[in-house]
């Protein structure tokens, strides 16, 4: 028999990053991209679900640089991407870090792909 | 409704006060507040402070100043406490269930932590940093964040989608450094040239240091009255509050709410805010076009790209159009439009709880010509309205508070 608290959870445990890609749940009544995925649309409170897959495709939506407290530490760039879904319909932001040497390599809708990392949402740069 | 005046302000010195108690601090903001008004304070009926660290400092403080068995009670709201209990204040007498009531707020930022504001959220604040470190930066590990980056970002989307360039939001600081320089109890009051701004250490891109807020120690208090308190009492200066408006947003929805409109899952400006002012105009009665020549404001510049969004998100100009703002002097102290003669949160600094009272102290010393504002006073043509804003970020949304306040009934 479930505990009380056992009947609350809503989290689904189920892995949303795999390899290069991200698994999210579409609301099949409002449309509403849940991320990380629940067993309800915090929008239209629905239950009824599509699973769509997004990546590794996408594109620089804005981005910065970290702050360096000490001269030693690493320098990282970091920022928002627009992630495209398999089918091209739809599309979700996700934020990560950029895998360059320098700012400049960075430019507000450039191409870039997720990196496949356990840990941290890592993107490069598609050089075309 | 009942009408609800502003009559009465203090406000501590601002900086680093790591060695005061908070009773230290708050009692002189209070006891300020209550000579500035002319009243005993016995009049004091109810007590709403803002603090995100301080656990039960309003209690003493109030306690401290001889207010005791009153109703006392505390907010947390990250950023926008002081002015939510500021807001609550009003509704207390709005509602007729008091008719003098003191706001206050009060920060000792070593308090503030993560768990208190919004740790852990889209707007993560990085915890050594905001502890400890000398701006509201952002840390660089994983994915990035903390509050400077995630203005960072709004500033970069807004350079790319509008070709606003650095020296803009640079120049704010520029301006702020220069009103608070006539501020004795702002933190910072040294003057900053463009270049020494722009070469200063940088936090997040296009962010350098002085482009970001210090982590400030404070304390600010208001005395609200009823209208009928104001006659009884013969008060000379009422400040009227004409609107008083609030939201808030889900920082994911916000950005969906954007993302079809400008392609940017980091919107250049802030819906909520755009929403809020739209609510305050309407039960005030007046547009964004009256603060031009007849007003001005006190609103939530943590960052130099914060306030040049509020430009544009108050409806004070088009989208796009904030630079002219800046750079024409149209923001300045003599301008068409003064906005933080204070020196804003950028120099006198942002004490999460205080800063909304400490925006409605300068308000109310502005439009009554108090002597604390001499060096920086707002020409009298502007007095005839003001604006007070904060924006705070208590997890994984927004809260927006806005105000106007009238000289007139």
């Amino acid at each position: 028999m479930r505990s009380i608290q056992e009947s609350l959870i809503t989290r689904l445990k189920v892995p949303t990053k795999i390899g290069n890609k991200i698994k999210v749940k579409k609301c099949n009544n409002c449309g509403n991209i849940r991320n990380p995925p629940r067993t309800y649309c915090n929008r239209c409170q629905g239950t009824d679900f599509t699973e769509v897959t997004f990546g590794p495709k996408g594109e620089i939506i804005t981005y910065s640089s970290s702050y360096k407290r000490k001269a030693t530490d690493k320098q990282r760039f970091f920022g928002q991407v627009r992630l495209f879904s398999d089918n091209g319909k739809d599309s979700m932001g996700l934020g990560g870090t950029f895998d360059v040497e320098s700012i400049d390599e960075l430019d507000i809708g450039q191409k870039v792909e997720l990196v496949a990392d356990d840990r941290y949402n890592i993107f490069k740069i598609v050089r075309e | 409704m009942r009408n609800v005046a502003v009559v009465g302000a203090g406000v501590s010195p601002f900086g680093r006060l790591d060695a005061l108690l908070y009773q230290e601090i708050g009692r002189p903001a209070v006891n300020d507040a209550i000579e500035n008004a002319g009243i005993d304070r016995k009049l004091i009926e109810s007590c709403y402070y803002g603090s995100c660290g301080g656990v039960g400092v309003g209690h003493e403080i109030m306690n401290e100043c001889g207010m005791i068995g009153i109703p006392i009670t505390r907010v947390v709201n990250a950023c926008s406490a002081g002015s939510n209990a500021f807001r609550l204040a009003y509704m207390d007498i709005a509602s007729g269930m008091s008719d003098c009531v003191m706001a206050m707020g009060i920060e000792k930022m070593k308090d503030v932590t993560m768990a208190v504001v919004g740790g852990g959220t889209r707007f993560q604040i990085e915890a050594k940093a905001f502890a400890h470190g000398s701006p509201m930066s952002g840390g660089g590990g994983g994915g990035g964040g903390g509050m400077a980056a995630g203005f960072a970002l709004m500033g970069r989307a807004h350079m790319k989608i509008y070709g606003t360039k650095v020296e803009d939001f640079a120049n704010i600081t520029v301006k702020s450094r220069r009103n608070g320089s006539k501020n004795s109890k702002a933190e910072f009051q040294n003057l900053m040239t463009l270049d020494e701004v722009l070469d200063d250490v940088m936090i997040n891109d296009p962010l350098t240091r002085s482009q970001c807020c210090p982590r400030t120690d404070g304390a600010a208090a208001v005395v609200l009255m009823s209208e009928d308190f104001v006659k009884k009492h013969h008060i000379d200066t009422p400040i009227w509050v004409k609107g008083s408006a609030m939201g808030s947003n889900f920082g994911g929805a916000n950005e969906r709410a954007w993302f079809k409109e400008t392609g940017s899952a980091y919107p250049p400006g802030f819906l909520t805010d755009y929403l809020v002012a739209q609510k305050v105009y309407k039960m005030a009665k007046v547009g964004p076009k009256d603060f031009y020549d007849r007003g001005f404001v006190e609103c939530h510049d943590c960052f130099s790209v914060s306030e040049y969004v509020h430009y544009e998100d108050f409806g004070f100009c088009k989208k796009g159009e904030g630079s002219a703002m800046i750079n024409d002097g149209v923001v300045e102290i003599d301008g068409d439009l003064p906005i933080n003669p204070s020196g804003g949160l950028l120099s006198v600094g942002h004490p999460l709880g205080a800063t909304g009272t400490r925006q409605v102290a300068e308000i109310f010393w502005q439009m009554t010509k108090d002597k604390e504002v001499a060096k920086r006073q707002v020409p009298d043509k502007h007095l005839d309205l003001g604006l007070q804003h904060t924006l705070g970020s208590p997890g994984i949304g927004f809260t927006n508070v806005m105000h106007v306040f009238s000289r007139d009934l």
